[in-house]
């Protein structure tokens, strides 16, 4: 039996799931590397796991959302990811999208 | 210390896609390495053998981490879950008909034993198991598109069964109708030979009795198979097609009129078994309770048929 945390949990993952997808797209305007994209999201109070973060990027980048290249920094090879000219496209409409939902549920809560 | 990370990227890198596999291990390797330049930094040392053993830990286990970047798709979507449910549900109903029925056959036959119901059990988790695994490989493959399902997906409303707020006299759900047609499969093989007929080894006292059919059962044996196979037509409707009311009434009602000439025939003609020892032994009280119960079978099914002719034939002019 999920006791209410257990459901509370689990509610919560199922919302995050969208928004951290919004959060990713809108942090890569600039190009970062995956370590320093998880730090750039943790700073504005976003957190995500790695494990979920570095298949999620790959997955936007097979989406065509996502550019990469990798380069060499502090001595060592890092791969670099930014939105991509359809990704800057997708997250605006994303980002409409999400703008519509906060408002017509911020009067309901 | 490198040597702990090189042999958890390497189990990683074992579980990847071949074409993937270069590319995310020098990702993952980066993701380490900073994970690890953090935890020196603010512990002012290197990081001993149990800290960096915790830290890959705590990335995951290489199993977890490689599935991560497979396709992401379930073995089972969501969509196509229901149907898998209901698919085994089904085949799990066939699976314990196909173990029970023969066993409670022989049970009541007298023929049953300990065995009898110790097979039920053994014949029905393989087959249950086995058909599981058919329905999960096939809606696996259904998931991938490896078998296209062409318009199984284009269903109608009004194939859906008129499900009344009271259930009418002789109405079915699905699983009854299966039922009904396992039911009437094994009496169709009994009935045709295919299967041992269950009173062929009937036991009196310790004795082996004898058997004799009446000449009028005989005579009835092409009628009674094409009741059977209307009565599986008829249960056929129900598991396929119960929105086609009118149909499955009129099997019934065939099934009903062939039923009273049955009863009608065999009535004047019993007893339907005659009982023998072979010693010329006294079976009369056997006789005697088995002419009553098929005087009493006989009744009740007659009473049923002429029920089914005004409900089924008012279910054929209502078309519901």
């Amino acid at each position: 039996m999920p006791t209410d945390t257990d459901i509370f949990e689990s509610l919560r993952q199922e919302l995050r799931r969208g928004t951290l997808i919004l959060a990713v797209l809108a942090q890569l305007r600039e190009e970062r590397y995956g370590y320093s994209l998880r730090q750039a999201l943790s700073g504005v109070g976003v957190e995500i796991d790695e494990g979920a973060l570095y298949p999620m990027l790959r997955r936007l980048e097979a989406q065509g959302l996502l550019a990469s290249e990798w380069r060499e920094e502090d001595k060592r090879k890092k791969r670099f990811y930014q939105l991509s000219e359809e990704g800057r496209a997708v997250l605006a409409r994303l980002a409409g999208e999400w703008r519509a939902i906060n408002a017509a549920l911020e009067p309901l809560l | 210390m490198s040597d702990l990370i090189d042999r958890y990227l390497g189990a990683v890198a074992a579980l990847l896609p071949k074409a993937q596999r270069q590319d995310i291990v020098a990702e993952l390797r980066d993701l380490i390495m900073n994970r690890v330049e953090v935890q020196e930094a603010q512990l002012g040392r290197p990081l001993d053998k149990r800290e960096m053993e915790a830290l890959l830990r705590e990335i995951g286990h290489p199993i977890a981490v490689a599935g991560r970047y497979g396709p992401g798709r379930a073995l089972i979507g969501p969509e196509l879950y229901p149907f898998w449910l209901f698919g085994v549900k089904v085949m799990l109903v066939i699976a314990a008909a196909a173990a029970i029925i023969p066993a409670a056959v022989l049970l009541v036959s007298g023929q049953g034993s300990t065995h009898t119901i110790n097979g039920v059990i053994s014949d029905f988790i393989p087959t249950a198991l086995s058909l599981i695994g058919c329905a999960t490989l096939i809606a696996a493959a259904i998931e991938r598109g490896w078998i296209k399902t062409g318009d199984f997906g284009q269903w109608k409303v009004s194939d859906l069964p008129h499900i009344p707020k009271t259930r009418p006299l002789f109405s079915k759900n699905r699983f009854e109708g299966l039922f009904e047609l396992v039911a009437v499969a094994f009496f169709i093989a009994w009935w045709t030979g295919l299967m041992p007929f269950p009173m062929g080894g009937i036991a009196y006292d310790g004795d082996q009795v004898g058997v004799v059919l009446s000449p009028a059962l005989k005579a009835l044996y092409w009628p009674v198979l094409g009741l059977a196979v209307v009565q599986a037509i008829s249960s056929l409707f129900v598991v396929i097609k119960p929105a086609w009311v009118r149909p499955r009434a009129g099997t019934e009602l065939i099934g009903a009129v062939g039923g009273l000439a049955v009863v009608a025939v065999l009535w004047p003609a019993q007893p339907i078994l005659t009982f023998a020892l072979p010693d010329g032994g006294d079976v009369a009280r056997l006789q005697e309770v088995v002419d009553l119960t098929f005087k009493v079978i006989m009744a009740v099914s007659a009473g049923i048929c002429l029920t089914k002719l005004f409900v089924d034939g008012w279910r054929l002019v209502r078309g519901r």
